[in-house]
């Protein structure tokens, strides 16, 4: 049985994770039988086979279990321009209309495949010094219901040929509509530019294009925050004074309007009803602070102010936004400060 | 006489032959003690950097006529005076071992003095290969023994390379580099995804979070202590509405922030053994400690920037450790004291000589 034993070493030799562990077992009832099959006399050739075996599982399992590098379009055709826009639905996934311009930058006519992150490629071919105009779609996703807050994130990363695109765009112009109905945008991952009605616009030049998340309601509430605080800048210990106007922008009167911040507590320390020292379960603490508004008809605006004290200077961080729900939904969210460094 | 008197007189000469011996060693020792000085910019520079060395007199008395800083066996620099610096590098084929340096004194006599040392180059890019998910959920953790890097870090699910590339990019933008660079630097892709955590996920209560789970579709999800969120689901759907009123793309207690920086690194490329969940003792918060700036740093809510230099008061007290390396997750001393007990900490086994400290981690205290 020398061959068995030696066989078994070098499985174990291999053995290193959960699902390998598995295989082992299988391996070992296979090998088991192989030998009493096997004359002893053959049992050199019995190890080189299970060497053989094992290496190739081995190899199988480091490449199920790996990673591609990041690949990046190096050829010569920039993104001139990224315009076109994103219309929002009353519970339904949103619908886009995108069009890119192209251009070769280089000395030989080029084909290259355009599109969007995770949606369909479109055969694009360029001659030299040449500028062409595409549409394709990106990917988008919807939650939420219809009358109630919503959300759609759209994907506007662009790949060529599959790969990242090293050049960033050049122009990017894109309006976000909101569904008629839509009593405001409550937040948006990227800065939108407000233009007339229920149009949003997000522009730039220079820039790398990344999802777009935005989240908006059909319901007849919509608080629009904006949070301030003085200093802008904390850099000592002592009060801040954070402020918060709050208009209702939707058409009905926003009643029993809970309004909700949380600090870190290493940062900061309040005083009053309002803050409470929240202790996770095991982990993490939180300052919280908190107020109800009775009342808000639409169209107007409320004021709140508090006083909040900085333990120290705090510096390169942001200060999460502030929530507004009404019985649990969501109907506003504040923008966020950040804090500068020194 | 008695017979040990005896035997000091009969050796009397070879005693003292054996003094002056002694004394003369003694002599050759403290001469031979005279050394130049020379340090690097830090003990563990990133192979995507220059380095630069500065060699000066140390102890070395007397005139000095020239100073040469030999680096990996060659003379980089010299100088006609008793100082020389050089700045070289990055030096990608040293990645991950030493390199040798050291400074070469020359007195007026024409006697040459040495001193040598060495960094250890890190590069914490370019690893791919990760350990799959085997937790009994779906590969999710299903008991607090299966906390796992693997298990929670999801590197097999698309969305979290798909984030993890939103960091790069969004860096970029906002500090106007090629996406190309960010990628290609250690540093970079560490303050890319502080600010990309730090940009888009905002703090909610373990109180809150089980009850959004549990409304999208992950009800079963049963993780054990302290209820850490997966990457992939972070990402995918704790900033969802259903039932939830998120301020933010992506919601979280300390741990699922922690959890979401070490999985957007390691979906870059970051190194296992350069990343790092850690835990406070006694326990009330988590965070990441990172290789940054060619040594161990805090990465906590904020940028990157955020902790590198802030030691005014104990905001934190690292101990418990745990990455993909090493684990489960979890808080108990005979088990979990990774931090400490592990030789990856520092690269190269090189630190600053002193014994562990969770104080380490800060930069007036790190080398």
């Amino acid at each position: 049985m020398e061959s068995l034993g030696v066989t078994r070493s070098i499985i174990k030799i291999f053995h290193h994770s959960d699902e390998f562990k598995k295989l082992i077992s299988h391996t070992e009832r296979f090998i088991m039988k192989l030998h009493n099959i096997m004359h002893k006399k053959y049992s050199g050739l019995l190890i080189v086979f299970v060497f053989f075996f094992s290496s190739q599982l081995f190899a199988q399992q480091q490449e199920k279990a790996r990673m591609q590098p990041i690949s990046f379009y190096e050829g010569a055709v920039a993104v001139e321009k990224i315009s076109g826009f994103v219309e929002l639905h009353d519970g339904e996934d949103p619908e886009t209309e995108f069009k890119v311009v192209l251009r070769n930058e280089g000395e030989r006519s080029e084909q290259i495949e355009v599109g969007f992150r995770g949606a369909q490629a479109r055969k694009v071919s360029l001659n030299q010094g040449e500028s062409q105009s595409i549409s394709i779609s990106p990917t988008t996703s919807f939650s939420g219901e219809a009358g109630r807050a919503q959300k759609a994130d759209i994907d506007m990363m662009l790949h060529f040929n599959g790969k990242l695109v090293q050049k960033p765009v050049e122009t990017v112009n894109v309006e976000v509509r909101l569904p008629q109905q839509a009593s405001g945008l409550i937040r948006a991952n990227k800065q939108l530019k407000q233009g007339d009605g229920n149009a949003y616009y997000l522009t730039g030049q220079g820039v790398y294009l990344t999802e777009l998340s935005v989240v908006y309601t059909t319901g007849p509430v919509a608080l629009d925050i904006k949070k301030q605080i003085r200093p802008t800048r904390i850099d000592e210990k002592g009060p801040v004074k954070v402020t918060l106007q709050i208009k209702n922008k939707g058409s009905g009167t926003a009643q029993n309007v809970l309004i909700e911040e949380d600090y870190d507590p290493r940062d900061f320390s309040g005083e009053g009803e309002n803050f409470e020292v929240y202790e996770g379960k095991v982990n993490d603490r939180r300052l919280l602070w908190s107020q109800t508004i009775d009342r808000i008809p639409a169209g107007e605006t409320v004021e709140i102010s508090y006083e909040l004290i900085a333990n120290m200077p705090v510096h390169d961080t942001k200060l999460s936004a502030t929530t507004a729900s009404i019985d649990g939904e969501l109907v506003g969210v504040s923008n966020e400060i950040f804090l500068p460094g020194e | 006489m008695k017979r040990t008197d005896l035997f000091l007189t009969r050796h009397k000469e070879g005693f003292a032959r054996l003094a002056w011996c002694m004394v003369a060693s003694l002599m050759l020792v403290v001469v031979g003690c005279s050394r130049p000085y020379i340090e690097a910019t830090s003990i563990h520079p990133d192979s995507d950097k220059q380095i630069e060395f500065t060699a000066s007199r140390g102890d070395v008395e007397g005139t000095i006529t020239k100073m040469e800083i030999e680096v990996d066996g060659t003379v980089v620099a010299s100088d006609n005076d008793a100082t020389a610096t050089y700045t070289g590098g990055p030096y990608p084929t040293h990645s991950n071992s030493k390199l040798t340096f050291a400074a070469i004194a020359t007195k007026s006599g024409g006697d040459k003095v040495r001193k040598s040392g060495w960094v250890y180059v890190a590069n914490p890019k370019n690893v791919y290969s990760y350990t799959s998910p085997s937790g009994s959920n779906n590969g999710y953790p299903d008991a607090t023994s299966e906390q796992t890097g693997a298990n929670l870090y999801r590197l097999d699910k698309s969305i979290v390379r798909n984030h993890a590339i939103n960091a790069i990019m969004e860096y970029a933008n906002a500090n106007s580099l090629s996406v190309f660079k960010v990628y290609n630097t250690a540093d970079h892709l560490v303050a890319a995804v502080a600010r990309y955590v730090d940009e888009h996920m905002s703090w909610r209560s373990d109180n809150t979070n089980p009850t959004v789970f549990a409304n999208n579709g992950y009800g079963n999800y049963s993780p054990g202590w302290d209820f850490p969120q997966p990457a992939d689901l972070t990402l995918s759907i704790s900033g969802n509405l259903t039932n939830a009123t998120p301020n933010d793309d992506f919601q979280g207690d300390c741990e699922d922030h922690a959890i979401l920086r070490a999985a957007l690194l390691r979906a870059l490329g970051f190194a296992p053994w350069a990343i790092w969940d850690a835990i406070d003792n006694p326990v009330s918060h988590e965070y990441n400690i990172v290789l940054y700036e060619g040594a161990y740093r805090l990465m906590d809510y904020g940028t990157i920037d955020r902790w590198l230099d802030t030691h005014t008061w104990d905001s934190h007290r690292s101990f418990y450790g745990w990455n993909e390396n090493n684990g489960p997750r979890g808080a108990t001393s005979t088990q979990n004291n990774y931090l400490k007990n592990n030789t990856d900490n520092y690269p190269g086994g090189k630190s600053d000589g002193e014994p562990w400290s969770y104080e380490i981690y800060y930069k007036d205290i790190s080398p």
